[in-house]
């Protein structure tokens, strides 16, 4: 028989799907259930960021699609549906009436993640629990250089939405300056909103030989200067 | 997901052709034709899996267990014993084990011991509904 001090050695945090394994099994409140749920969304952002090469022409459902199905394999009732509007990822604990809601955007410019964002904060019905705190999640799809500067950037325009006014900002755990969590009150609830911005770093640029001499390569190179010259700031 | 074959391609989908799938179908096999199977664990499945001619890892057939256990399929439910002997055997809930893993007590005592994970056990059980479910698919 397996008793829980051997499934430490089997449920180990480096096995993609068992990691937190028995915060799963034993979560019974919603902070619990938040908590064990964003280990497994940083392991499907680590997993798709590590196949960035793979799916860098990917569109933003199909990406979406893969994350929803590694939160399935982790053991999480995550589907893409509806609620009041047409929500990314759903991710739901129906015995216990936990829910997490997260839109995923192809992040180009920071007005991809303002609509977002508002789409998360306005349109959508937020997961709560009976402490009235509900949590959501925002991704960006970043495939483009200097991941920084980006989140930066949605981290300044962020402050100044009206929707999040006086928001309080907080370091992620999981992936330091290149993602942030938020809070303030929903608009339609008054109640706590936390989310969790990400950003999926999928840019792929390799710059040694095989990178550069292939036909995909020259390709690759072209896109690359394009993606830096839009990001130079306006001439003042 | 409401047949057995719905729920295989589902889990190939996911897990790929590997031992995933294999432990997933022998125990649902099983599960479909022996519903009143009271206490699944990873020595349950090896052992069907070893029937069924494979050598399963135990990482494997616990993704196969947290799968099928999961919010999505539930077809079993995870539980958990204190077995302290072979005459005192004691179900324990989810926050009596959180209690016993976070602060090191035996929580039907409630006394200090460090060693108490050696002795509580993790196992699951059909959930019939959802398996009623499967069959009828």
């Amino acid at each position: 028989m397996t008793s829980l001090a051997n499934l430490a050695g089997i449920a180990t945090e480096e096995d993609e799907y068992l990691r937190g394994f028995t915060d799963k099994a034993l979560a019974t409140t919603y902070d619990q259930f938040i908590s064990a749920l964003y280990k497994s969304i940083s392991t499907a952002i680590e997993k798709l960021e590590a196949q960035s090469h793979l799916i860098e022409h990917e569109g933003e459902d199909a990406t979406t699609a893969r994350i929803i199905m590694f939160l399935e394999g982790a053991g999480y009732d995550a589907t893409q549906a509806n609620r009041s509007g047409n929500v990314d990822i759903v991710v739901k604990r129906m015995q216990r009436g936990f829910v997490w809601i997260g839109e995923a955007k192809k992040y180009n410019s920071v007005s991809d993640l303002r609509e977002g964002y508002l789409q998360l904060a306005t349109r959508y019905t937020p997961g709560n629990s009976n402490t009235g705190i509900s949590y959501g999640g925002l991704i960006g799809y970043l495939r483009r250089p200097n991941a920084k500067s980006h989140v930066d950037a949605w981290r300044r325009e962020f402050g100044g939405l009206e929707v999040a006014r006086d928001a309080t900002i907080t370091d992620c755990e999981y992936f330091g300056p290149l993602a942030f969590n938020s809070e303030h009150p929903h608009q339609g609830t008054g109640m706590p909103f936390r989310v969790w911005h990400i950003c999926a770093k999928l840019y792929f640029y390799p710059q040694d030989s095989s990178g550069r001499e292939s036909a995909v390569g020259a390709e690759r190179a072209i896109t690359h200067a394009r993606l830096i010259s839009e990001d130079q700031p306006p001439p003042s | 997901m409401n047949s057995r074959e719905l729920l295989i391609q589902r889990i190939a989908k996911i897990f790929g052709d590997g031992e995933e799938l294999f432990a997933s179908t022998v125990l649902i096999d099983y599960l479909i034709l022996n519903p009143n199977t009271g206490h699944i664990n990873l020595e349950f499945v090896r052992q069907l899996g070893s029937a069924a001619g494979a050598q399963l890892t135990d990482k494997g057939i616990l993704r196969s267990l947290q799968y099928l256990s999961g919010d999505s399929v539930r077809l079993i439910d995870v539980c958990f014993e204190l077995i302290e002997d072979e005459w005192r055997i004691f179900d324990l809930n989810q926050e009596q084990v959180q209690a016993a893993r976070d602060e090191k007590i035996n929580p039907i005592t409630g006394f200090d011991d460090s060693e108490i994970l050696n002795r509580i056990f993790m196992f699951y059980r059909p959930q019939h509904d959802a398996l009623a479910r499967l069959e009828g698919g």
